[in-house]
């Protein structure tokens, strides 16, 4: 009988009608790290909020260190010792780092004043038994999301937490951010602090965990020791499928034929340095770079989102002068940001109007929403993408991440860009659908369109494009054909100024 | 090196958020010291400093309050409605002096309850509910008075903590200051001041923490009621007298102080001593532009401008 800190007996939660998890019983081990792993709506985020405190399970029983409780919220789950770092990062950007850690219902200071010196050293003493550096009075806003993170792990460790559980950690950290994420949970799991860590990259879910649990449809699956587990098994659990990366067949449809040329294009702001490269006709073109090396600064640089100088783009011969995204889209190039929720997205507005947002012009009659057209296009879309939907009416809220990123792409592909910009687009995705938008991607391109995918996993890009570019500081480092893939390679070349 | 420090600890000072409107203060000083003679004078720097006072009492509130991301509108309503409740219990019933003090500040405890929880239980945006009791408290107002101010406080003692001078400042300025000061040591040195940053910066974040947002709101809008019936009190003090139209507008003049003062609209960020200034800056205006010998029609106007300019001048000096 293995040490449970906390037990899951029989937890089940319903949302309205809607099952997230259902009769759920398994154990957390005290001391180790434990992997939970399961596509999007696997009911993951559900058992964490549960942990924590934010819903309470309509049927089921929570056994922390053997005694049943009730977590009715995220005061009391504290109380216990249970953290959370939830997956999109909540802390005050307005306040500086130390005060976000000490944020809570016990402020450290005498009666009514707070003692912000107090924070800052109890903050530096904090950070120097993570092994970071991290100035304790530096506002959160100009942190990087990595150092974000580890603000909220020296929060949790201010407060003695006994578990700490992680919601996609490393989703938004650059490859030396996550190897200090590692560091630190594995001093953690020294200290005999327990950890749950969720992740949709498997590889590093193994590289951490002691024991892998698995949840599918709100149900659990099973669980995989270290020594069992490989990315072949746990996938099978996880979806009951075959969604390897590695297996995917790759058809080249590229031509001789120059689409998309861009010369010197140049950006202070964002440091970007004369970049050039030329895209083919029906070709996949990657471009790899870390966090921060510019990919996104760059994308947007050439859709004229941002303003950049001396940069001479070609359209098929033709010079084009793009100084603003519609500029872009008049000349045929379409752009799919990497923050769907920020730039993507038609917040509460229903699927068919965000398809057809970028085509309104030509779907209207003398101003008039033309909704039948829309309803026909929206409808045919969703059947070509394989849209998981209730209604194409429906909120685009309501959608799982996966199937918003769908819709998104829906709305580029009815207007048939020559060229394609899709920046991270299997980015906080499920693997089902992962797998479903690269082979979609390589479809496209049969059909003679041009493709540009920035991502920053590697693997994924291997296996789709046709060539890859990589990104450092601002500057294209490196420029090879599929038969010239490497892993080494590219992350040299990834990291090429960086060292120097 | 020294020069690097010098230019830092400049650098420093011009981004602070007070900053900004403490030049647009001088600018507005200069301009009515050029075009008047009598601006500044010491006895009319004093008139400057009164004018500020009642804005100001209600300005350091709401700064606090939208710090933590709500806004309260009927705060001109409840500064006339406060007075004319003390003015109905005194006066008409004949109730003591200090027994009816008591109720008023109860009443406008309750009123900030009121406001804050419908805004926070039911989830309607505090814009709208204090719309709505503004016009609400408005028409209490008039009807307990029947529309006709009440006056007479003079002979009640009472009289003597709100009105007079001390210092040689009139009373509703030493009041202000002593808010100001307040308000200033809550949002920058005290627990209560650092939650409401918190909850305006980040409301999610805040709760994950476990700090009840809804209580820190909540706290808010009894500050702001609150606030405005002191003002009240402090305007009774000076003028002997308080009528139930008095107020109108006060609500968006104290709100273009604080924002003059560079607090954002949409929360977690704020200056009290930006607030402070901006106060000041709206009794300025009023003052320079009387002595000068505008209409009426015109300060409006003018108030309008300022505040444009005054947060144009403000946002250059934020990095």
């Amino acid at each position: 009988m293995a040490d449970y800190l906390l037990e899951f007996k029989n937890i089940s939660k319903v949302f309205g009608g809607v099952v997230a998890l259902d009769d759920v019983s398994f154990g957390i081990e005290k001391g180790k790290i434990t992997g939970l792993v399961g596509e999007n709506g696997a009911g993951k985020s559900t058992l964490i909020k549960i942990c924590d405190g934010v819903h309470q399970p309509t049927k089921g029983q929570l056994i922390w260190a053997g005694e049943p409780v009730n977590i009715n919220s995220p005061a009391a789950a504290k109380k216990l010792g249970i953290s959370v770092v939830h997956q999109d990062i909540p802390v005050c950007d307005n306040l500086t780092v130390a005060e976000n850690i000490f944020l809570g219902p016990k402020i450290p200071g005498k009666n009514i004043f707070a003692d912000r010196k107090y924070m800052e050293q109890k903050t530096l003493k904090l950070f120097s038994e993570l092994n970071v550096e991290i100035d304790p009075g530096k506002l959160v806003k100009r942190c990087t999301t990595g150092e974000k993170q580890l603000i909220l792990i020296a929060k949790a460790m201010s407060k003695k937490a006994k578990l700490i559980l992680m919601d996609e950690p490393t989703t938004a950290l650059s490859p030396n951010e996550v190897t200090i994420l590692y560091k630190v949970l594995n001093k953690l799991k020294k200290e005999g602090v327990s950890i749950v860590f969720i992740s949709h990259r498997l590889e590093e879910v193994q590289k951490l965990s002691d024991r892998i649990c698995v949840l599918k449809d709100g149900q659990y699956v099973g669980d995989l020791t270290k020594k069992e587990a490989n990315e072949d098994i746990i996938c099978q659990m996880m979806v009951g499928r075959d969604v390897r990366i590695s297996q995917e067949y790759k058809e080249n449809f590229s031509t001789e034929e120059e689409i998309f040329t861009v010369e010197g294009l140049q950006n202070k702001e964002y440091g970007l340095e004369n970049i050039s490269f030329a895209l083919n006709k029906g070709e996949v073109l990657g471009i790899f770079g870390l966090r921060g090396a510019g990919r996104t600064e760059m994308a947007r640089s050439l859709i004229g989102d941002f303003e950049s100088t001396a940069a001479k783009i070609k359209i098929a011969d033709k010079t084009v002068e793009i100084k603003s995204p519609k500029d872009a889209f008049a000349n045929g190039i379409g752009y799919l940001p990497e923050d769907r929720d920020e730039l993507g997205l038609l917040d509460n507005m229903d699927i068919v109007e965000n398809m057809c947002i970028t085509d309104i012009d030509q779907l209207t009659n003398m101003g008039f929403l033309q909704k039948r057209k829309m309803r026909k296009i929206a409808e045919e879309y969703q059947d070509k993408l394989d849209i998981k939907l209730s209604s194409i009416y429906q909120n685009i809220n309501e959608l799982s991440g996966g199937n918003q990123q769908k819709v998104l792409l829906a709305k580029w592909l009815i207007l048939n860009p020559k060229v394609l910009i899709l920046d991270e687009p299997t980015k906080g995705i499920d693997v089902g659908t992962k797998s479903e938008i690269r082979k979609l991607i390589i479809e496209l391109t049969k059909n003679n369109m041009s493709i540009i995918v920035i991502s920053s996993e590697m693997i994924e890009l291997m296996s789709i494009a046709d060539r890859m570019l990589v990104m450092s500081e601002g500057k294209l480092t490196a420029d090879l054909s599929r038969e010239e893939f490497d892993e080494e390679l590219i992350m040299k070349k990834a990291v090429t100024e960086l060292s120097i | 090196m020294g020069n690097e420090d010098l230019l830092n600890k400049i650098k420093k000072i011009v981004t602070r958020q007070s900053f900004g409107v403490f030049i647009a203060l001088i600018a507005i000083w200069i301009f009515f010291g050029v075009a008047t003679d009598a601006f500044f004078s010491f006895n009319n720097l004093i008139n400057v400093l009164r004018q500020s006072s009642v804005i100001g009492i209600i300005t350091v509130a709401m700064t606090m309050l939208i710090t933590s991301q709500e806004f309260d509108l009927s705060v001109g309503s409840m500064f006339a409605l406060s007075g004319i409740l003390f003015g109905v219990l005194t006066m008409t019933v004949g109730l003591n002096q200090w027994l009816a003090i008591i109720i008023t500040f109860a009443f406008a405890i309750l009123v900030g309850l009121v406001n804050g929880l419908i805004t926070l239980k039911i989830g309607i945006p505090s814009f709208i509910t204090t719309l709505g009791t503004m016009m609400l408290l408005r028409g209490a107002a008039l009807v307990t008075s029947g529309g006709y101010p009440i006056s007479g406080f003079r002979e009640l003692s009472f009289i003597n903590i709100v009105g007079g001078r001390f210092l040689g400042l009139p009373a509703m300025s030493i009041w202000f200051l002593l808010i100001a000061f307040a308000g200033y040591i809550i949002m920058n040195k005290t627990k209560l001041g650092y939650k409401m940053y918190a909850t305006g910066g980040n409301t999610k974040a805040a709760e994950l923490s476990g700090i009840n947002t809804t209580k820190i709101k909540l706290i808010g809008f009894v500050l702001t009621s609150v606030a405005a019936t002191i003002a009240s009190f402090t305007s009774i003090g000076f003028l002997g007298m308080v009528s139930p139209t008095q107020g109108q507008g006060f609500e968006l003049e104290v709100i273009a102080a604080s924002v003059v003062g560079g607090t954002a609209l949409f929360g977690g960020s704020s200056s009290m001593i930006g607030a402070f200034l901006g106060a000041l800056i709206m009794g300025s205006i009023k003052n320079g532009l009387s002595i000068m010998g505008t209409s009426a029609y015109l300060q409006q106007a003018f108030i309008g401008l300022v505040v444009i300019v005054a947060v144009i001048i403000n946002v250059q000096f934020q990095d």
